[in-house]
């Protein structure tokens, strides 16, 4: 009887602790083992974001350009760059959302893509043009955040989740703010 | 009292093994109290272009592809078509490559799709393969007759099928090299399972 009451006394006990790693698992910062990546190489230094994922280059022609995924569990990220001139440039930079842009969600099969909010904002060093839409695939809804960068190469980055996910939101936020430029030692 | 403190002890005991099974099935990457809307890895993958040709009889053939192609048309010498249209994929750094023949017969006649009948429409590319392998796939509501080997190069496939006067060929082929193999294939695959005939 004693031994029994000992091995209950041991799985309460431990259940206890599991309970406490779990409670710290879901205090500590998502992002604790994420990696800050390059996502574009220049001649002064490089451009990092964070990711959950190591970026892969997407192995098919893509018109062009170059095209880098990520699948991050909660969010899938993309990224497409480019070196453009002139008007293709432009079309980057304007309120409006870029025709090329509303190409690539047409690639991924998303419809309905409605622009929500557009704002020019400064992110650490780097300014940007940020998107935020929302959109339809297979029933299912959408919200995709867009930062749009003119670099030595175009560099458009899209983040897609799953709309009213709080989770993939703050994860999306939280590499969305990582974007740095880190200067080269001279 | 020491009946209820038993019962409370039964309690936690059978919590404690719920939370132990939980924590012992959670996913690798940290436990989770909630269900986590995690995307799945086929939501987004592939970039899909819409493709689209007319057929002899007014139908369309519509189907994703994977990449772009761009329209040619082609010489019909050596060949039993009266019209000969390619749709080829162009990119210097793709892993991936394919090319689509649409050939409109003048009559009604059963072609044989054969190393041979590959070879005059893609040359040296159809020639040069060494086949490992021959069979019949579906898609789009024809019955394609597959060649599927290999060159130096490459992996290839051959693709020809038939529906009236309408003759359709694919070759599609991937590097060696390619570091994600399984992803252009299944990629080809979806791009063939969305062929349709409308």
């Amino acid at each position: 009887m004693n031994f029994f009451s000992e091995l209950c006394n041991r799985v309460i006990y431990l259940a206890v602790i599991l309970l406490i790693a779990a409670g710290l698992f879901n205090i500590l910062p998502a992002s604790y083992s994420w990696n800050a990546q390059q996502i574009a190489n220049e001649w002064n230094g490089e451009l990092r974001v964070k990711l959950p994922e190591k970026i892969e280059i997407y192995p098919l022609n893509t018109k062009g350009w170059l095209v880098q995924q990520a699948q991050c569990g909660d969010f899938f990220f993309d990224m497409h760059s480019k070196e453009l001139k002139g008007m293709e440039k432009n079309d980057f930079l304007t309120e409006e959302p870029p025709k090329r842009l509303m190409e690539t969600f047409q690639q991924y099969q998303l419809e309905n893509v409605t622009l929500k909010d557009q704002k020019r904002e400064t992110i650490h060093n780097v300014g940007v043009r940020h998107y935020s839409f929302t959109g339809e695939k297979q029933g299912k809804d959408y919200e995709m955040e867009v930062i749009t960068t003119p670099r030595h190469d175009m560099l458009v980055m899209t983040y897609i989740y799953h709309a009213g996910s709080k989770k993939a939101k703050d994860e999306v936020e939280e590499s969305i703010s990582s974007l740095e430029f880190v200067e080269r030692d001279k | 009292m020491n009946i209820i403190w038993k019962l409370i002890k039964l309690f936690l005991v059978l919590i404690s093994i719920g939370v132990i099974a939980a924590y012992r099935n959670a996913p690798e990457e940290g436990f989770r109290w909630h269900e986590a809307p995690e995307m799945s890895t086929q939501e987004f993958d592939c970039l899909w272009y819409p493709f689209k040709a007319n057929l002899s009889d007014g139908k369309v053939l519509a189907m994703d592809l994977p990449m772009e192609v761009v329209e040619n048309h082609e010489s019909t010498s050596w060949t039993p078509f009266v019209e000969l249209t390619s749709y080829e994929s162009k990119g210097e750094h793709s892993e991936g490559y394919i090319k689509m023949m649409h050939g409109v017969l003048k009559e009604s006649q059963t072609l044989t799709f054969d190393q041979q009948f590959f070879g005059k429409l893609y040359l040296s590319q159809a020639r040069n393969l060494q086949v490992n392998d021959t069979g019949i796939r579906r898609a789009g509501g024809m019955k394609f007759n597959v060649i599927q080997g290999e060159t130096n190069q490459s992996k290839e496939a051959f693709m020809g099928a038939q529906n009236g006067k309408d003759v359709w060929c694919i070759c599609i082929a991937w590097s060696k090299e390619a570091k994600d193999e399984d992803f252009v294939i299944d990629a080809f695959e979806k791009s063939l399972d969305s062929m349709k005939i409308q």
